[in-house]
């Protein structure tokens, strides 16, 4: 298959104000540092990562809402940074996002139709008013609502409506690749279930690839193809979601699955929880940045930071000592 | 339904009883009957899992339980029964004496629960003073520090000085269940403590409320919409839906047999991690409005195996063979019969 995305030593670092006032002293935080990846036409690639791993950054490096610090993004074989101002409009056709919170992604002053059609009157060159109703009401019609609520406005939706929209709206233009940062997030259990239907479904039905981002391992492990772990900016295990979920290599994967709770009673946890919280990305540990919460770190840890290797026919992890950390 | 007790037998008499419980708010727009005729039992030392989606009453049956509910909300109905007292029926100054010393409560977001501009030392031996407010200030710093070391916040003598906004989400956290721990109450309320947290912090911080229950014996009702937490600190789990308990009984009880079809639903419809689900099963349609709600069993438009009966009557409460307690038709002869 062919890649329809790929990142290659992609890094985002942002200068953040540490003292001083009119002689500002800055620190660079590595919101993503080196990654790279490649997403096939027709995957679902996921990307776990708890607060501050870098996964939000990387979507806005994808949707060019931010320019990368170095490395490059190429979509279809192109490489985004010679884009022009056309192409860049031609690849907002072709991409698009649904957000976490569908009740601040939506413009509360709009109706749902306008909300809709808005993409197809960015881009949509010479649609008539009829082609543009019709083609709003098949993209509702698309994510299970029906025809009634055209006129309402974002207030008068439920949770998972409001999400529904933001779904129809990211597909009217027929993109290739969909972003959906935490889709689910935000929703009731029962509604989260129709949600991730919907999205099985409609990937089914047009072939879509989407690039998943969440903290949900559980909906990860159901809907994705690939998966990535992130920690502190950096891909720290990457494979078939299979094969990862089957034998996870990485020490902080395997402590990351052990924390799942599960809702299986009587389930003893024999291992010990995840020492400490995630480090100050402003002073990064040196050599590999999950360190200090290692349960099977060495000396070479902190000298040296271990590289993204393959360890199986889809699979790779970053570690100096992969294998060795406990499982349960 | 008398006990959402399950199997656990760890002692007899129930710590706190809760007896049709009605909790209306009254709104402009009409009543909404946010807890509607709740009941259930914690025994000492048990952990009772309340679960449900948003707004089906679960935090406000909390709310009434330690008497903070909102101006526009009121109990009118039920009982209230904490080591054989009802406190529905107590005056506000009594149910003070409660609130932070028997009865204590984890809220969600901890950065509301502390105070931005008092610092975390201060904010903890503030509950300590509640008790004895001639203590010294060394024997009190000294509690401050013991408890906040307990709750595993490292170096806490130095840490004592910093403000909230210097700790991380993990540990503001525990330092509201260090300030809930502080006075040894018989029963804690943890409304959606974890939330807000990453899981491995939230794991640790689970494991830490497990900790906290076993060495001091007291009650714990965890109110979340996770069924994996659930699962992995509760003894006996209730399930609310539309400001009723749907279910009720022991953890494994309700896991592996569900017997009401909203149970049945969540538990199908949740991806499990190692378990491959072709599709995920979906419960249709939202949950209503609390204001207007459907007739009959309030599950019955999303229900799948709903009949007429189940449009007209709201189920009787059944105990189960397996133990617990169901309101469904199914489980009764009248519903059977259609």
């Amino acid at each position: 298959m062919t890649n329809l995305l790929e990142a290659r030593d992609l890094a985002k670092h942002y200068r953040i104000p540490t003292s001083g006032f009119i002689f500002r002293k800055y620190k660079p935080l590595h919101a993503v540092d080196g990654i790279s990846l490649a997403i096939e036409e027709k995957a679902c690639f996921g990307i776990v990562g708890e607060t501050g791993s870098g996964k939000t950054t990387l979507s806005k490096l994808i949707l060019q809402l931010e320019q990368p610090t170095s490395g490059s993004i190429s979509f279809e074989g192109e490489n985004l940074s010679d884009f022009d101002r056309q192409k860049t409009m031609w690849y907002r056709t072709r991409v698009s996002a649904v957000f976490q919170d569908a009740g601040s992604s939506l413009d509360p002053r709009m109706r749902v139709r306008d909300i809709v059609a808005e993409p197809l009157r960015t881009h949509g060159k010479d649609l008539s008013r009829a082609d543009i109703k019709s083609q709003t009401e098949k993209a509702l019609q698309r994510v299970g609502l029906g025809a009634q609520m055209l006129a309402r406005f974002p207030h008068e939706l439920s949770g998972g409506q409001k999400q529904r929209v933001a779904i129809a709206r990211a597909l009217i233009l027929e993109p290739s690749l969909v972003i959906l940062d935490e889709p689910v997030s935000a929703l009731d259990v029962s509604i989260q279930a129709q949600i991730l239907n919907l999205l099985a479904d409609i990937r089914e039905a047009s072939g879509l690839t989407y690039l998943i981002i969440s903290h949900d391992l559980a909906m990860l492990y159901h809907l994705s193809t690939q998966i990535a772990v992130m920690y502190m900016g950096q891909i720290v295990e990457m494979g078939d979601t299979e094969e990862v979920f089957r034998e996870p290599l990485h020490p902080y994967t395997r402590a990351l699955f052990a924390a799942i709770p599960r809702p299986i009673p009587g389930r003893v946890k024999e291992c010990p929880a995840l020492s400490g919280e995630i480090s100050d990305p402003l002073n990064p540990p040196p050599g590999c940045r999950f360190y200090p919460r290692c349960v099977i770190r060495s000396d070479t840890c902190t000298s040296k930071a271990p590289a993204l290797t393959p360890a199986g026919a889809s699979h790779s992890v970053a570690c100096f000592s992969a294998h060795d950390a406990p499982r349960c | 339904m008398t006990g959402a007790t399950g199997d656990t037998q760890r002692g007899n008499a129930a710590l706190l009883s809760v007896e049709d419980l009605k909790t209306y708010v009254f709104t402009p727009g009409g009543i909404v009957r946010a807890v509607d005729g709740v009941s259930f039992s914690i025994k000492p030392g048990e952990a009772m899992g309340l679960v449900g989606e948003s707004g089906c009453g679960k935090s406000m049956t909390c709310h009434s339980i330690i008497g903070l509910l909102p101006t526009a909300a009121r109990t009118i109905g039920g009982k209230i029964v904490f080591e054989g007292e009802d406190l529905t029926a107590k005056p506000e100054s009594e149910l003070a004496g409660y609130r932070g010393k028997k009865i204590a409560m984890i809220l969600q977001d901890p950065l509301m629960s502390l105070n931005p501009v008092f610092t975390v030392g201060n904010q903890v031996a503030e509950v300590f003073r509640l008790d004895d407010s001639h203590a010294s200030k060394q024997t009190v710093t000294q509690r401050v520090v013991d408890i906040l070391t307990r709750v595993k916040i490292s170096s806490a003598e130095r840490r004592l000085r910093n403000y909230p906004f210097e700790f991380s989400g993990g540990m503001r956290q525990r330092v509201v269940a260090a300030m809930a721990m502080a006075r040894s109450p018989r029963l804690l309320i943890a409304d959606e403590p974890t939330t807000a947290l990453d899981v491995t912090i939230q794991d640790q911080f689970l494991r830490l409320l497990k900790e906290m229950q076993a060495e001091s014996g007291m009650a714990l009702i965890l109110v979340t919409h996770n069924l994996g937490i659930v699962a992995e600190v509760c003894d006996s789990v209730a399930i609310m839906y539309a400001g009723r308990i749907v279910e009720s009984g022991s953890v494994m009880r309700v896991y592996n047999e569900p017997a009401h079809p909203y149970t049945r639903g969540l538990m199908e419809a949740l991806p499990v991690l190692g378990v491959r689900k072709k599709r995920l099963y979906q419960i249709d349609g939202e949950p209503p409005d609390l204001c207007g709600l459907p007739s009959g069993c309030h599950f019955h438009p999303r229900c799948a195996f709903a009949t007429g009966i189940c449009r007209r009557e709201y189920p009787p409460t059944k105990e189960l063979p397996g133990g617990g307690y169901a309101a469904c038709w199914l489980l009764d002869e009248r519903g059977r019969e259609q």
